[in-house]
């Protein structure tokens, strides 16, 4: 991690030094690169993805370069800092400012405004994380919003109905604790009740804090909010579920080498749609709810991934032809047939092509949870921000910590982290 | 107690705690190699025989990796190392020669900047270095990564310099008397009495290119034909954050071990050979 850091200071000092962009506009036969993070799967979806492109658009060439999530960054760096900036690259929404704010990207506006009704079929939650001011400088390809996973298996057998729409956080609570059984009477709990991650906010406590009527930051991004109003409910909650044991503390956790839903030794997860893939395969039977209501209501996490394009792109025409490209319903299409994430299209997401995947999981839930969806927050200093939270929390959920003390603690040094990235 | 009781606890003493120590070291790599064997829904079991024992992650990784490219990988990530491990071989052993043996202006002066270069952390010179040969119009080939070796390294000029320092002077006056020219007492007597050293380097030196991710990964296209296996399996292991399966990832990470121990059981027998043959009274 330090590595990556060091390289992105590396690169933020280099991006500072080389301003001016050359526009340069080719109607002659263009390459362009496009770079993302994913699995081989992905690969093979994207390239076919470019190989209908090339049907459509015999002058452009695009090369695909995938790799994991980590090198994705660490060779993004790089190929920025050195000048050789790929032209199309992939953008974690949480990541985006901090790479706007640096000056990498292009502004999309001219070309947005050059082709009238473009982003008029995208979910306009998706697209809200990528403005800025009055310009986009990035756009969404795929979403993902957080819905409730259940082990049909294991309720059955402990008679427990299913998770309905009307679920309280309550009720989630005795359900897992029913749940949570030691099934081979060793005294170590096989079975838990419930299994999530508490470091980031997305998959559990930003939905938690939002249920209680609490929120994570204020609009301006110079205090952290995690600490007010309900939000402190939802962190005694959340230490509720850890306290009663029906959630297995982050160390206990890792001793099952990742996911406990995944391996069966969990009833209950929330989770996104990119690991629906993952359970088919390992053979469980489960099913999808939405979040349970608080308090203060209902609520999720949407989160998207995105396209940017490099402000030193040779070949920027040719680059936005090819994100158009990717958000038009043929590209839209082949990225629902993958089955990780949700098109942003609203067409192709309320199509067959989404809602009729393989299977009998209930896709819609997924959908339908935008109604009461947050933006999981973008700001500047975001990754740092997470880090101090994340960590600074932990102690608290393997019971080494007290939760109020600690927790006040935590905000301080977060809104340290804002101060400094004004 | 007489002292031969005594020699026998002690024995017994650091035998066990000796292998306590080799357990806890082998211990990941049993696991690896128990994974690899074993059907995807038991990855996380806790014993550590499989049951049942399965070969379908080799058939997997084979069949999985885009373009059956495993045997690719195999084959840059070989290249590649060797060439590195050639070069630092040839150009580091040279350049120890001079520094140890060769009486020259500045001497220790040009070895203390070899050696200060150290210092350095190599991703300082990382943008450096791939600015450099994007000028060179290098970028996207294997040069940048085989390249640097012939260009010498301050590690192994120091390794082999401190083991030439260590072999007699009076070999050098002898071999000077019976008219042996510089490079024959480098190539005749120098290089065959290093053996150790020469394959310690060897391992030091083919084992870092062999592990390296971060230089194949910015400077090779990510296309599963030209870029090694580190890269590959890093790409394949995004898969198991996709929910993909543990054993053939395990698979994957056993083969690429497999030419490292060979590398290092060839080159452990040249290690107990050279000194064997050195044969000098120190």
């Amino acid at each position: 991690m330090k590595k990556n850091l060091f390289v992105l200071v590396i690169a933020s000092m280099l991006l500072a030094a080389c301003g001016g962009t050359k526009p340069a506009t080719t109607q002659a036969k263009s390459e362009i690169t496009f770079m993302m993070w994913g699995a081989p799967e992905e690969q093979t979806v994207w390239q076919a993805v470019v190989d209908d492109f090339h049907i459509a658009n015999p002058n452009i060439t695009v090369k695909v370069e995938v790799s994991d999530w980590d090198s994705y960054w660490t060779k993004l760096n790089t190929l920025i800092a050195g000048g050789t900036p790929p032209d199309v690259f992939a953008m974690d929404a949480p990541l985006y400012l901090d790479w706007q704010s640096r000056g990498a990207l292009l502004d999309l506006q001219p070309y947005i405004d050059a082709t009238p009704g473009f982003l008029d079929g995208i979910y306009p939650q998706t697209l809200s994380a990528y403005k800025v001011g009055n310009d986009y400088y990035g756009l969404p390809r795929d979403f993902q919003t957080i819905v409730l996973f259940y082990n049909k298996g294991m309720f059955d057998k402990a008679g427990v109905a299913y998770p309905s729409e009307n679920w309280t956080y309550a009720d989630l609570l005795t359900a897992a604790k029913t749940l949570t059984q030691d099934t081979n009477g060793d005294g170590k709990i096989e079975q838990y009740g419930l299994w999530t991650d508490t470091w980031d906010m997305e998959l559990f406590w930003s939905e938690a804090i939002w249920a209680n009527g609490g929120d994570i930051i204020n609009n301006d991004h110079t205090k952290t909010l995690i600490g007010e109003g309900g939000a402190r409910d939802a962190w005694s909650y959340i230490d509720s579920l850890y306290k009663e044991g029906v959630m297995p503390k982050p160390s206990t956790a890792g001793e099952y080498g990742g996911d406990l839903f995944q391996s069966g030794n969990a009833a209950m997860t929330t989770i996104g749609h990119w690991a629906v893939p993952g359970y088919v395969q390992s053979g469980i039977k489960f099913g999808v709810a939405p979040m349970p209501t608080g308090p203060a209501g209902r609520a999720t996490s949407v989160n998207s991934a995105g396209f940017v394009v490099s402000k030193d792109s040779k070949n920027p025409d040719a680059a936005f032809e090819f994100i158009k490209f990717a958000l038009s319903i043929t590209g839209q299409k082949r990225l629902a047939e993958l089955g990780f994430a949700i098109p942003v299209l609203k067409s192709v997401a309320e199509s067959d092509s989404y809602l009729k995947q393989p299977g009998d999981l209930d896709q819609k839930v997924f959908l339908d949870s935008l109604a009461f969806a947050h933006m999981k927050p973008v700001f500047k200093g975001y990754e740092e921000w997470a880090g101090v939270v994340g960590d600074g929390l932990t102690p608290i959920w393997d019971g080494e910590a007290e939760l109020n003390a600690t927790l006040d603690e935590v905000i301080a040094s977060a809104d340290e982290v804002l101060t400094k990235n004004k | 107690m007489s002292s031969s009781t005594q020699k026998i606890i002690l024995d017994i003493l650091s035998y066990a705690i000796l292998i306590f120590g080799a357990i806890t070291m082998l211990f990941p790599f049993l696991w690896m190699l128990s994974v690899s064997f074993r059907i995807p829904a038991q990855q996380y079991s806790r014993s550590i025989i499989p049951d049942p024992i399965t070969i379908q992650n080799y058939i997997d990784l084979w069949k999985n990796l885009p373009d059956h490219s495993f045997p690719y990988l195999v084959f840059n990530s070989f290249k590649i190392s060797t060439l590195t491990a050639a070069g630092q071989l040839i150009t580091c052993a040279m350049a120890a020669f001079a520094f140890a043996i060769v009486n020259f202006k500045g001497r220790n002066l040009l070895f203390s900047l070899l050696l200060a270069t150290m210092m350095i952390p190599s991703q300082v010179s990382l943008i450096p270095n791939f600015i450099i040969f994007k000028y060179l119009h290098l970028i996207g080939t294997q040069w940048p990564l085989i390249l640097p070796a012939f260009w010498g390294g301050a590690f192994g000029t120091f390794l082999l310099r401190q083991y030439f320092l260590t072999i007699p002077r009076d070999l050098v006056d002898a071999a000077r008397i019976d008219g042996a020219s510089l490079f024959g007492i480098f190539w005749k007597i120098y290089l065959p009495l290093s053996k150790p050293a020469l394959a310690a380097l060897t391992i030091f030196v083919f084992k870092d290119a062999w592990n390296d991710l971060l230089h194949p990964l910015i400077y090779l296209p990510t296309d599963m034909h030209q870029t090694t296996l580190t890269v590959g399996l890093a790409f394949f292991q995004q898969q198991l954050q996709m929910g993909g399966k543990f054993t053939v990832l395990m698979a994957g990470a056993f083969l690429s071990i497999l030419p490292l121990l060979f590398i290092f059981f060839i080159a452990q027998k040249q290690f107990i050979e050279g000194i064997a043959l050195s044969g000098v009274k120190r």
